[in-house]
């Protein structure tokens, strides 16, 4: 006979210490944070122990078991609770008043239930005839494994007689006594539309999901007067917020925060991703170079630099960002930046990512994860790219100096503004389109002030970092490799050099294609750098060197150059805080061939197309991760799509068909819209 | 409270919600959920912005929201003058 595993299931509000207690009981290592909704599936693990199987699941924090809204997390949850044998309520100790209102709620469902308590040395030493008065059992959770949960799992086969606690309003109790069904599913009934009709017949004016959620709290306010455990607030918070969320100072300390975010993701994390990667570049190139074989290890080993690169930079990132998170500040940054990203459409969720943004993408995107909420993360997710990375930066500096040299900055900024905006009109459409409406509640929990743990700080990072290897890497990987074989072979699959690869040769025979932007067969090279910077916007410059035989190089290419990239390291660490504003000008040889190629007016609308198609396959390919590979694709085709119209614009000015593709795809979107809204189906 | 002299908030007082005016389900659920309910008492903790932004503080907890959430509930300033 086989025996099915006992079903133990960890439930409470959010951010209460569920997955921590998780990680802790099975060994496992899934991702924890002082932030509501970091748990978003079921979490399960089977162990068995002294010959008896037992699957533990970890649910995602719900607020209340009976409220009937189309929230994933909650359809999940009821499901689980009810197939449960254990169920274990996990209760935050600092606010006991508060998850004593689900626990109440856990215990109608007439399982076996008992409490793990976090942050226990917060409670009262009155606290424990709360949890005896009702009764349900409670423990501290630090420490807790296993073999301890068992242990007290034979001890709870009684039921709890939940009636008999609760203190219902004045006026509730009748309806409450009319219907006649089991507890968990009398709070479901109660509050659907059916239950609206019986209430007004009994005379009952008041909702009555309002007079369930009071008998809770009332019944929990009760509880714990009468036991002597009332909580005393502390100070501590109320002076941290008194100077982190103050009307004048709180703006000034979360940018400062938020300067060394930047600082640290991109110079630091920068600095050791290009080490790295030159590093492994330095070593591909020791090879002889007369062979098919070096082709392909060269461009598989320049795909593997170039993914490797994003290591250090997303690994800096995520440090950071758990440490504001665990700090309990990250959402202090959502209250202050709402206000700055509402008039947008997006939440004050959206700010990081978006500041991320201009430094690279790929963490940007992958920062989106934090935010609670499909739609605000993919609106998110959508503009990021509209964001001008460093690497674009690059190219603009290059550009503006040999075109612009009595006012580069100054385009260098109207070029950021044009993508921020366009970024802002993009995700305008796209809302306007699916039919979805604004956001119009903010109503965050502001996470208690705590010092950060370590060992769950790097925990967090590895399975992050763990996540971007397995899922995305390979990707960057084959695509970068692709790229790099075809720059550097023939169609008879012959090592040659660039000028006669089979990019080249796409590029020749393209480029006409691209006379709407000023590039021709004169300037086919143009065209070879754009289809690089679909690899990464960094070797833009590189090939366009390369292909105009300027003799620049870039790369570091002997062994020699290793203590090279050192200096280069050290360098960019101590002058990491200006870095953002130090531009590496051209050389005037390379000043000279641009001006060969390229007139004003193409050039300028080179650097538009630069700035708002996609910004490379890493961030695609981050993009697919996230938000699913259809919006990578539309992403790609959009971005693309609109990089080619500005660029038309800036060359050839505006014309009567640009004024009818914009009504074209103003009405195409308005047809979507009524589509979805005919079909009921907003997201 | 008549609607010819609309409630002014303070920070440091303390006010009893006496209606949810929320009649968005999902909504209104959030704020049943954070027990913002009739009878539930909410201290002003912080103001942002120019009264734009509010943190207020219930059940134990804290709550940032903007100025038109807070106007959904209907309060009664329980404040000793």
């Amino acid at each position: 006979m086989i025996l099915t595993p006992t079903r133990i299931i960890l439930v409470g509000l959010p951010n209460t210490g569920k997955t921590t207690i998780f990680n802790q009981i099975t060994g496992a290592c899934f991702k924890v944070g002082n932030w509501s909704g970091v748990t978003v599936d079921a979490h399960k693990v089977c162990l068995s122990h002294q010959g008896r199987e037992y699957e533990i699941i970890d649910l995602p924090g719900i607020l209340s078991t009976y409220d009937t809204s189309d929230q994933m997390d909650y359809q999940v949850c009821r499901d689980q609770i009810m197939s449960a044998d254990v169920i274990i309520n996990v209760v935050d100790g600092r606010f006991l008043q508060r998850d004593l209102v689900l626990t109440l709620q856990l215990l109608g469902f007439g399982k076996p239930q008992f409490s793990l308590v976090t942050h226990m040395e917060e409670l009262p030493v009155q606290a424990n005839s709360v949890f005896e008065a009702i009764p349900c059992p409670a423990c501290s959770a630090e420490s807790v494994m296993l073999r301890d949960i068992i242990n007290m799992i034979p001890k709870n086969c009684q039921q709890v007689d939940i009636e008999s606690i609760m203190e219902w309003p004045v006026g509730f109790s009748a309806i409450w006594k009319e219907v006649k069904k089991p507890f968990s599913e009398k709070l479901e009934y109660l509050v659907s539309k059916q239950a609206e009709v019986k209430a007004s017949q009994l005379g009952i004016e008041e909702p009555l999901d309002v007079l369930i959620a009071e008998g809770f709290y009332q019944t929990a306010a009760i509880l714990v007067d009468r036991s002597g455990a009332r909580q005393v607030e502390t100070s501590f918070h109320d002076w941290l917020d008194k100077y982190l969320l103050h009307p004048y100072f709180g703006v000034p300390i979360f940018l400062l925060v938020l300067y060394w975010v930047f600082v640290l993701t991109i110079g630091l994390g920068g600095a050791l991703g290009d080490l790295v990667a030159g590093h492994l570049i330095l070593a591909i190139n020791l090879m002889p170079r007369d062979m098919l074989i070096w082709v392909i290890i060269h461009s598989v080993g320049t795909g593997f630099a170039t993914a490797i690169g994003f290591v250090p930079i997303l690994g800096v990132m995520y440090v950071l960002l758990s440490l504001l998170e665990q700090s309990g500040y990250l959402s202090r940054v959502v209250l202050l930046t709402d206000g700055l990203m509402r008039p947008i459409g997006l939440s004050g969720h959206g700010f990081i990512p978006m500041i991320l943004g201009f430094g690279c993408n790929v963490p940007a995107v992958f920062a989106t994860r934090a935010i609670s909420g499909e739609q605000q993360r993919v609106l998110t997710a959508m503009i990021l790219p509209f964001m001008s990375c460093s690497a674009r930066l690059s190219i603009f500096a290059v550009f503006a100096a040999a075109f612009f040299p009595s006012y580069g900055a100054l385009v260098i900024l109207c070029l950021y503004c044009l993508g921020v905006v366009v970024g802002i009109l993009s995700i305008a459409l796209m809302r306007y389109a699916l039919a979805w409406e604004a956001d119009t509640t903010l109503s965050i929990h502001l996470s208690e002030y705590q010092f950060p743990d370590k060992k769950l700080i790097f925990k967090g990072v590895q399975i992050k970092l763990m996540g971007f290897l397995k899922r995305t890497m390979g990707y960057i990987v084959l695509f970068a490799a692709l790229f790099s074989v075809l720059n550097h072979i023939n169609f008879f699959f012959m090592p040659v050099d660039d000028q006669a690869s089979i990019i080249s040769w796409v590029g020749r025979n393209s480029a006409n294609y691209f006379g709407f932007m000023g590039l021709g067969p004169d300037n086919w090279q143009a065209v070879v750098a754009l289809l690089s910077g679909a690899v990464a916007k960094e070797i833009v410059l590189t090939t366009l060197n390369s292909l105009y035989q300027t003799n620049v190089v870039l790369e570091a290419v002997t062994l020699a150059d290793s203590l090279q990239l050192f200096a280069e390291f050290g360098e960019r660490i101590t002058q990491m805080f200006l870095q953002i504003l130090i531009m590496d000008g051209p050389t005037s040889v390379e000043t000279t061939v641009y001006q060969q190629y390229f007139s004003v007016r193409s050039a300028l609308a080179y650097m538009v197309f630069i700035l708002l198609y996609f910004p490379c396959v890493s961030t695609l390919v981050a993009l697919k991760q996230e938000c699913g590979f259809t919006l990578a694709i539309t992403s790609f085709i959009w971005t693309t799509g609109i990089a080619a119209w500005a660029a038309k614009i800036v060359y050839l000015g505006v014309s009567s068909y640009d004024c009818l593709l914009g009504v074209v795809i103003f009405l195409t979107a308005r047809y979507y819209r009524k589509s979805r809204l005919k079909l009921g189906s907003a997201i | 409270m008549s609607d010819a002299e609309p409630l002014v908030y303070k920070v440091g007082y303390e006010y009893r919600v006496t209606r949810l005016l929320e009649k968005n389900h999902k909504f209104r659920n959030q704020f049943i959920a954070y027990g913002l309910i009739p009878g539930a008492t909410i201290r002003i903790k912080n103001k942002l912005f120019w009264g734009r932004y509010w943190v207020i503080q219930t059940q134990g907890y804290r709550l940032g929201m903007r100025a038109s959430e807070l106007k959904r509930l209907q309060l009664y300033d329980i404040n000793t003058h």
